[in-house]
């Protein structure tokens, strides 16, 4: 993983259940991107600055595994952390949390969008800052792994 | 010594290895064997109590026994008559049609430009990584010098440098690495298994890994990539990583026993490593030289099915 890993706390509220008394699928995708959200704001890469900008972040793919449900008033903490930036594309990893362990776990593949010319560009030095990452982490890291 | 055999009680058998006593019915003990997880009967025997080559393990945790549970097997719910009996293997690929299908997608086959950039050249230099940071002797002497901080770094520096374990198992191992003490223990598990590959230093080596301390938050860090990644690229010359997937998909599609446990336990490395062997000898006229080239065909393969 690249820098640090960012903490959100949350409390599961009625508005994310559905008829099954837990919390919808469709409401994760929600919560993850609240907590995205964030991360980016509190390193000044927030909603404003996005549209200022005309520059900000897409999601490209995402895969998810729901491990335990989640319940309402269930106090949780969304970790996220940039896992590889690599060209144009970057992966981004978030778990859900309770004090059991793990709730949720879901993969990103993410990258930053120009809005005026409707394409990807690589990331930018404030984009890298948002994420919690100095440049100097992306060029130790800016590889393809392979898996 | 059989008298001290109670319910989940671990004990050794000459043959078969370390065991759990999962149900007690004296005279007679049931006892899982992991490494007996393939064979037709399936893991579990019934044996005397006093039978004089069953003895009380030494240890009385391990990670590939910890998670059996103890109690009587549910009973078979019987078929109805005339039912065909279901295929328990996947539906797979046979390893020809697979490796067509590679020689179609490579055309430069081990060397082609593209399965170099995409799956060979970071792990080739991970590889090479180890060496500088832990080869030659200088693992040993960072466990003599008892820089901890030194071991932990170099150690979250190599499990960064490929994408083998999910972002989540990297996540929780290079966490618990920074208990300098815990990293020394896997640092020295590794370099012991190692030097001297067999049940024992593995068994040394999962131990360590999964005490890694976790963030209570935390998941993952005893799993099969995290456990078998630095030995992979220390030496891919003899030792394959695994990820539970492909080496499953793989071994469907040799008609490979891999005797695959969730937790790691030798018996399941042991076929790894015999059936990656195979399989390299299957691929050596394609161009594949080592563990690093038989992992990469695995993993540009898996989505064939």
């Amino acid at each position: 993983m690249l820098g640090g890993v960012h903490e959100y706390r949350l409390l599961i509220l009625e508005k994310h259940l559905d008829s099954y008394g837990h919390v919808n699928n469709a409401a994760y995708l929600e919560i993850l991107e609240e907590a995205r959200w964030d991360l980016v704001t509190r390193n000044g890469y927030g909603f404003d600055e996005v549209h200022r900008r005309k520059v900000g972040p897409v999601v490209l793919d995402v895969h998810m595994r729901f491990v335990r449900e989640l319940r309402n008033r269930q106090e949780v903490t969304i970790r996220s952390w940039l896992d590889s930036y690599s060209g144009k594309v970057g992966k981004f990893a978030q778990q859900i949390v309770d004090a059991d362990g793990v709730c949720c776990e879901a993969q990103f593949t993410i990258g930053l969008f120009d809005l005026t010319a409707r394409r990807l560009i690589r990331p930018t030095p404030d984009w890298l800052r948002a994420l919690g990452l100095r440049p100097e982490d992306l060029a130790a890291d800016d590889r393809s792994r392979g898996n | 010594m059989s008298q001290e055999i109670g319910l989940g009680t671990l004990v050794e058998h000459p043959v078969w290895g370390r065991g759990k006593a999962v149900e007690v019915r004296p005279p007679h003990v049931v006892v899982h064997f992991p490494s007996l997880a393939g064979s037709d009967q399936g893991p579990r025997r019934t044996l005397q109590l006093g039978a004089e080559q069953l003895s009380v393990s030494a240890v009385q945790s391990d990670p590939a026994l910890d998670g059996v549970s103890v109690g009587a097997r549910k009973p078979k719910k019987p078929k109805p008559a005339g039912e065909a009996p279901r295929s328990r293997v996947p539906s797979v690929q046979p390893l020809e049609a697979v490796i067509a299908w590679f020689r179609t997608a490579y055309p430069g086959l081990f060397q082609d430009p593209k399965l170099v950039s995409d799956e060979l050249m970071a792990k080739r230099a991970a590889h090479h990584r180890f060496g500088e940071l832990l080869g030659q002797g200088r693992g040993r002497e960072l466990l003599g010098s008892g820089a901890s901080s030194e071991i932990t770094s170099k150690l979250v520096e190599l499990y960064r440098a490929t994408n083998i374990p999910s972002p989540f198992e990297r996540m929780a191992v290079c966490d618990g690495f920074k208990d300098g003490a815990a990293a020394s223990r896997v640092l020295k598990a590794v370099l012991d298994f190692v030097d001297s590959p067999g049940a024992e230093t593995f068994r040394g080596l999962a131990e360590a890994t999964g005490s890694l301390p976790v963030s209570g938050r935390g998941s993952k860090v005893l799993t099969w990539p995290n456990v078998t990644l630095l030995p992979f690229l220390a030496d891919p010359s003899r030792f394959m990583v695994l990820k539970p997937a492909i080496a499953r998909q793989t071994a469907a599609r040799m008609g490979f026993d891999l005797q695959y446990s969730a937790s790691p336990a030798w018996p399941c490395y042991e076929a790894l490593q015999a059936m990656s062997s195979r399989l390299r000898e299957e691929l050596r006229g394609l161009g594949a030289a080592d563990y690093l080239d038989v992992q990469a065909f695995m993993w540009v393969t898996r989505g064939l099915e």
